[in-house]
């Protein structure tokens, strides 16, 4: 019960998908709407719905193709707004929608092949629809049993392997030649969860005038709000 | 079974108790007044009496007072409808422009044209909204919020909240008030044909500890004209106009254990007699409606004796265009006059109409307003995707002036604490007047789509061109031309046979080629 959704109801199209993951969003846009990422940030992108060869929809009106995507996540990496990117396609082949991707360091993985659908995992009775994926219920409960804390030792090899093909039925596809590392080397919590590599320091450490003469930009950007 | 959550926070100098995010905001964007609200349900006045302050109205509700000296109000206006937009994930984009007006006479201060006022009569609210609004407080995981629990707030019938903050600023003092509300209905449990409650079986859990920093934390339950017994239970009774109130200090409670209020009825049957209808109600609909346009109307009781005072506002998007020379104020009947109206025309794509007029509530009546209305054709980028559902047009607003008795015999809710306050901020009592505001429903309305099933249309026009190109090329390149000699015509004498002489010749020629 404890999540946050920044974009709902109309506003979910593919244009704000772009423009959120490329930063190219309109000034008056909300810290809270924007994607604030460096180069230092590892970026998950979680695309699931209803989809086909090359395409997710959006809300029965429009579509997002994986060329967009794929040019979306090179805006990216040419503005250093990633420093590992792990994209998750759950539509039917959503192996489609990875293939076009073309910038380093993005390792990305989906619930079915081309040519293959994405099956649901169960139906709800009393509303008469099935209310998740078997990729979506699988991965979730590899996440909820495995991955307990921040700390945990699951590498991203496991998660990866975590829906077989009994379990989807639909086979789950990986693209890792874009990817430095090997993925049993990876840690899980690298993407899924918000990890801060914090180092004490201890001594003594003198801020002089050249410190404190450094532009920083604070006084820009607050005088870009003001009127 | 209504509940109603209020916290507020006053403060004479700046206090890290009202949140940075609205301090900044009143700093940045020169603000006077604040007020945000979103709705899930419908408060029938007519059934349920007067709405508990703050009466807002389905969907999403801004308002904001900009100081006298602003510029550049409708950037800032902008803006501050993308940052609230952002602090409580909601979905209000489309506000701005096709929903946001400045209202003249409706608040107060005819004079002043800095209000902007904004509302969309269809927003979802859901956990994210709650987690939001329930940020902006101080104490997070102690004191009232805590009752507060996603999963029996949005299964009830109507739930609001409301943030509501005003700064007065004089030469020595910067008055802050700060306040949240959230009012909430729930439907008594029929199966057990009991009309017993508690906070565990309603809100689903009970209260833990009291907010440390709190000057005062009471639960108040109306126990007027109703026979159950309170459990844990209190002493500490109050009496306000004829109403009876039992309080509860919650510090008092929650040391050794969690405080969890019970009310057990005496009758073990449900009581159906005790319906009070409410005193002036608020209905609006469509009175009719075809595919090109229709007619709103708004339906006011007043089951009052004395005539009332009366502010009646609407605001209307662009796409439906308003015809004004239909606006009628019919009362029992009798046509009756408008007073001090303001019209406010709408720019298509830029602002919407809004309707401002006072009138006077005749006593014993029952008054309607209608004015009739035309769909526009939208571009087709501008449909919403889900645009045969219909477009939600905001419910008009209607601010009543009541004398103090009449409030505190018909108010549904002890305590309208704002204009006690108020005075004591700006140290001048005045009016002995309640400004009470009732809502009407939003409307949905159907505009005309064009049909978006592509593959149909493409199909159409495609065999249309192919149909109306492949006869004549077809015909030019197979059949041989070939011309008709004289003699064959000039022998046949009499039209007719001449006729049937010609069509023998063409028929000759098809058999050939």
């Amino acid at each position: 019960m404890d999540t946050e959704v920044d974009y709902r109801g109309y506003e979910v199209t593919a244009e704000n998908f772009v423009r959120l993951i490329t930063g190219r969003v309109h000034e008056a846009t909300p810290r809270n709407k924007r994607l604030l990422s460096d180069h230092q940030s590892n970026v998950l992108i979680y695309l699931t719905g209803h989809g086909g060869d090359g395409f997710l929809k959006f809300q029965d009106a429009q579509e997002l193709t994986s060329v967009d995507l794929a040019d979306a996540i090179e805006t990216m990496y040419q503005n250093n707004r990633y420093k590992e990117l792990f994209v998750i396609a759950d539509t039917c082949q959503s192996a489609s929608m990875y293939s076009e991707i073309y910038s380093p360091n993005v390792l990305a993985t989906s619930s079915s092949l081309v040519g293959e659908d994405s099956l649901s995992h169960h139906v709800d009775r009393s509303i008469g629809v099935y209310i998740i994926d078997r990729y979506a219920y699988y991965v979730r409960k590899f996440l909820e049993d495995k991955v307990r804390s921040l700390d945990a030792n699951v590498s991203m090899a496991d998660y990866l392997a975590s829906c077989s093909k009994e379990e989807c039925i639909s086979t789950v596809g990986v693209r890792t030649d874009l990817y430095p590392k090997p993925p049993a080397q990876v840690r899980v919590t690298d993407f899924f969860g918000a990890r801060k590599y914090i180092q004490p320091l201890n001594g003594d450490y003198e801020f002089g005038e050249e410190w404190e003469s450094l532009p920083t930009g604070s006084e820009e950007r607050k005088k870009k709000w003001q009127f | 079974m209504l509940y109603q959550f209020r916290f507020l926070i006053t403060t004479t100098h700046e206090s890290d108790h009202i949140p940075y995010i609205i301090r900044d905001i009143f700093e940045r964007y020169e603000l006077q007044e604040l007020h945000f609200a979103i709705t899930q349900g419908f408060w029938h006045t007519s059934l349920w009496g007067l709405p508990p302050e703050d009466e807002t109205p389905t969907g999403s509700y801004f308002l904001v007072l900009f100081k006298a000296d602003s510029t550049k109000i409708d950037e800032k206006w902008n803006f501050l409808v993308n940052l609230l937009n952002g602090i409580f994930c909601t979905s209000i984009l489309q506000m701005t422009p096709v929903l946001s007006s400045a209202p003249a006479i409706t608040f107060g201060n005819g004079s002043s044209l800095n209000w902007r006022y904004g509302a969309l009569g269809g927003e979802p609210v859901c956990t994210e909204n709650l987690k939001s609004w329930k940020q902006l407080l101080p104490c997070k995981r102690s004191g009232l919020s805590t009752l507060l629990n996603p999963k029996e707030l949005y299964g009830a019938n109507y739930h609001s909240m409301s943030i509501r903050v005003s700064r007065s600023l004089d030469k020595h003092t910067d008055d802050w008030r700060f306040e949240l509300a959230s009012n909430l209905v729930k439907d008594l449990n029929l199966r057990t044909r009991l009309m017993d409650w508690s906070f565990s079986r309603d809100l689903g859990s009970s209260l833990i500890a009291t907010c440390p920093i709190s000057n005062s934390s009471q639960v108040i339950v109306e126990t007027t004209g109703k026979e159950f017994t309170l459990e844990p239970q209190s002493n500490n009774t109050f009496k306000w106009k004829h109403r009876e109130f039992t309080v509860y200090n919650t510090n008092e409670y929650t040391g050794k254990q969690s405080f969890n209020l019970r009310a057990n009825y005496l009758a073990s049957k449900l009581e159906l007699g005790h319906y009070f209808p409410s005193l002036f109600s608020l209905h609006t609909y469509l009175q009719s409606v075809d595919q090109q346009g229709g007619k709103i109307a708004t339906r006011i009781h007043n089951l009052d004796e004395t005539p009332r005072n009366a502010l009646f506002t609407h605001m209307i998007p662009w796409y439906l265009r308003i015809y004004l020379h239909t606006l009628a104020f019919v009362c029992n009947g009798a046509r009756q006059e408008i007073l001090n109206q303001r019209f406010s025309l709408a720019i298509d794509r830029q602002k919407p109409i809004l309707i401002e007029f006072e009138i006077i509530l005749p006593p014993n009546s029952i008054c309607e307003i209608t004015y009739d209305y035309e769909t526009a054709f939208l571009r087709l980028t501008e449909y919403p995707p889900d645009s045969n559902s219909g477009l939600f047009v905001p419910g008009p607003m209607l601010k009543l002036y009541l004398d103090e008795d009449t409030y505190a015999k018909n108010a549904t809710v002890f305590g309208s604490f704002r204009l006690s306050t108020s005075e004591r901020m700006q140290k001048n009592v005045t009016t002995s007047e309640r400004v009470v505001t009732l809502h009407g429903e939003p409307l949905l309305i159907l505009l005309p789509v064009p049909d978006f099933s592509m593959p149909f249309n493409v199909i159409c026009f495609v065999c249309t061109a192919i149909a109306l190109f492949y006869g004549p090329a077809h015909a030019l390149t197979t059949k041989i031309m070939t011309p008709i000699t004289d003699e064959s015509l000039a022998t046949e004498s009499g039209l007719i046979r001449r006729l049937i002489a010609s069509i023998r010749l063409k028929l000759k020629a098809n058999l050939l080629g």
